[in-house]
């Protein structure tokens, strides 16, 4: 399964439409667009949560994570969903985005692991 | 694995294409990338003894008498729809045995109950895109949301749990897979063995509810896509602005004292309403008389400044800990989102020449929600010991105002609403083929209202969906209430949930400091 993962990656990310004639064919610049070093990134962060989410799944079928925890695992897909969406922003933005994605997605690996005994509180109070 | 699949599809068919999203920051908060930009809508109100009218929803500009004709207008930019998965729907929706009509001068309502669902420092409306840099929330109905949480992620979970195997429900609370709205709430947490906890809630008790039935036809519906907070205000602790519009509208000509905050609605007529001890049985047992809020019968926090006890001893082991939230029920009628949450609504005013109290004029009455937070506890010996995770900001925000205080503990709480119920199912007009369940219940289509929960929702629906335990958002969940301990225990490590870390520097809500 993870081989067939791997094939919808590249062929979602290496086979673009083929124009039929030079009249369609698309700008330059979009061209070299598809090929940036944003759209890495992007490609990069999905390989990552994909990655991620099976582990996650393997954690719940085998108990070492509870449904409680379904949300991390939303907060990483809606996350990267999120970042697509900025993928012609400007480079602030998408960089703080990419920050805070690339944490949810490492978070989601981290709970796969290790359910119990997350790090001390920090913040307190009266 | 399918369901990975189709996300990864989904994801392509955006990264190939050329939809972009630019991040918009309204007044230091990021705006969630479905709504439209906000634009404020606040006009004031009317002078000398002029009524208010509410809007009619017709965008001419004109106010009108406010006469519904039998439908709840729609009144904002509304999102797409997205439907519950016609198989789901069928599933969960069964015969009601009964429905229980009520007179036209009692308080036609929306009934039902909810559980904990999860945690975590995530806020979709004041922290949008920022996972872990809010205080840390507890979460109630969708069990999945999260920093990027937006209409269409809640709606279109609650159709693919409920099409998994096995079928699970995104909701705590009633209504399953029908109901994909988030509400979260600050947590009280306390700390064992030096870890800290979250307590969970006993329970929750949730209601859609109108002050009378013969008001209801002045309700409007609520749009999809909304979400606002309610209850303690994090941009204005003391509620400074409603002050200082109530002091602009009596200043106006001929309109002196016409208007005052009132206390229907909290002691700063925020919707936090306060604490309340009750026993098992649901007996009041008031506060001491120097901890008693505005209205009397509940305090505003659960320890006082000076570490006493606000009911002096006498809420003991066995008896719970309630706290009370109103939503605002004045409406701008336009904005799915406001910067910070809160100014898209407000609550009504007092107005001595209205019929005790007016939303400002051209603004829409709305369905009120009304929610009760449960805590069972072990006596002040426990409860003392709690600390609620956002009194912390709140002090910081109070000193950034130049006003540094010390609050008691728990006074800073305030719930976020970000409603994902299936349209059809709540808002349809009785009047057509699909009944809607808030109009049946609230009577907004002119017709009798009911009392209404979760087994009579309308002459021939109830809720159903075949889980059990503490996570069942129907009848079948058994106890409904969490009399003996079974899922929130202060005592327990297990029967709490512990506090994620802090991600470090937290932002504490973009906007406040």
């Amino acid at each position: 399964m993870r081989a067939l993962l791997a094939l919808l990656l590249l062929a979602g990310c290496s086979s673009p439409e083929v124009p039929r004639t030079a009249h369609d064919a698309p700008p330059v610049e979009e061209v070299a667009a598809q090929t940036s070093p944003r759209v890495e990134a992007l490609r990069s962060a999905t390989n990552a949560y994909t990655g991620a989410a099976l582990a996650f799944e393997r954690a719940l079928q085998e108990g070492i994570v509870s449904e409680e925890r379904r949300d991390v695992e939303a907060r990483a897909y809606d996350g990267l969903q999120y970042l697509m969406t900025l993928k012609d922003a400007d480079e602030a933005q998408f960089t703080a985005a990419q920050f805070y994605v690339n944490n949810a997605i490492d978070e989601l690996y981290a709970v796969s692991k290790e359910q119990e005994d997350a790090p001390e509180e920090t913040h307190s109070h009266h | 694995m399918i369901r990975y699949l189709a996300n990864l599809i989904a994801l392509f068919a955006v990264l190939t294409g050329s939809f972009a999203q630019a991040q918009t920051v309204q007044d230091g908060f990021v705006r969630p990338p479905d709504v439209p930009a906000y634009v404020e809508q606040y006009g004031g109100y009317q002078n000398g003894t002029d009524a208010n009218e509410l809007g009619d929803g017709e965008g001419d500009g004109a106010t009108s008498s406010n006469a519904r004709g039998g439908t709840m207008p729609v009144i904002a930019t509304m999102l797409a729809d997205i439907p519950t998965d016609s198989a789901i729907a069928a599933t969960w929706k069964g015969a009601a045995t009964a429905f229980l009509d009520i007179p036209p001068a009692t308080q036609p309502k929306l009934r039902m109950l909810g559980s904990f669902s999860h945690i975590n420092r995530d806020d979709a409306i004041r922290n949008f895109g920022a996972p872990g840099t809010a205080h840390a929330h507890c979460y109630f109905g969708n069990r999945t949301v999260n920093a990027y949480s937006t209409y269409a992620s809640l709606r279109t979970r609650a159709n693919t749990y409920a099409l998994g195997a096995p079928k699970k429900s995104a909701s705590s609370v009633a209504g399953g897979p029908l109901n994909g709205t988030g509400y979260w709430a600050p947590c009280f947490t306390k700390t064992v063995s030096g870890k800290t906890y979250a307590i969970k809630y006993n329970t929750i008790v949730i209601y859609y509810e109108e002050s009378t039935g013969a008001s209801s036809a002045l309700l409007s519906r609520l749009p999809r896509g909304l979400r606002y907070i309610t209850g303690r205000n994090a941009d204005d602790p003391l509620g400074a602005s409603v002050l200082a519009e109530i002091a602009a509208a009596n200043a106006q000509s001929g309109t002196s004292g016409r208007y005052s905050r009132g206390v229907v609605h909290g002691t700063l007529n925020d919707g936090f309403t306060g604490y309340e001890c009750r026993t098992s049985a649901s007996v009041l047992v008031l506060p001491a008389v120097a901890h008693r809020n505005a209205a009397g019968n509940a305090a505003d926090y659960i320890k006082a400044t000076d570490g006493s006890d606000p009911w002096a001893g006498a809420c003991t082991t066995g008896m719970k800990i309630t706290a009370h939230l109103n939503a605002p029920t004045c409406y701008d009628g336009t904005n799915l989102w406001s910067p910070g949450g809160y100014r898209h609504f407000r609550f009504p005013v007092g107005d001595n020449a209205q019929a005790g109290d007016s939303c400002p004029d051209g603004w829409f009455r709305m369905p009120k929600l009304n929610i009760t937070l449960e805590f069972y506890h072990k006596g002040f010996a426990d409860y003392g010991t709690w600390t609620l995770s956002s009194d912390q900001m709140f002090e910081d925000k109070l000193t950034a105002l130049g006003t540094p205080t010390d609050l008691p503990t728990g006074w800073s709480m305030h719930t976020d609403w970000f409603g994902g119920w299936d349209d059809t199912v709540m808002y349809g007009n009785s009047g057509l083929t699909i009944m809607g369940w808030l109009p049946f219940c609230l009577g907004v289509d002119g017709n009798t209202p009911h009392e209404c929960n979760s087994s009579q929702f309308n002459a021939t629906q109830y809720l159903k969906g075949g889980y059990t335990g503490e996570n069942a958002p129907d009848l079948t969940r058994t106890p409904q209430t969490d009399t003996d301990g079974t899922w929130a225990n202060t005592d327990d490590p297990t029967k709490m949930v512990q506090v994620p870390s802090s991600p470090g520097s937290l932002t504490i809500h973009s906007g406040v400091n």
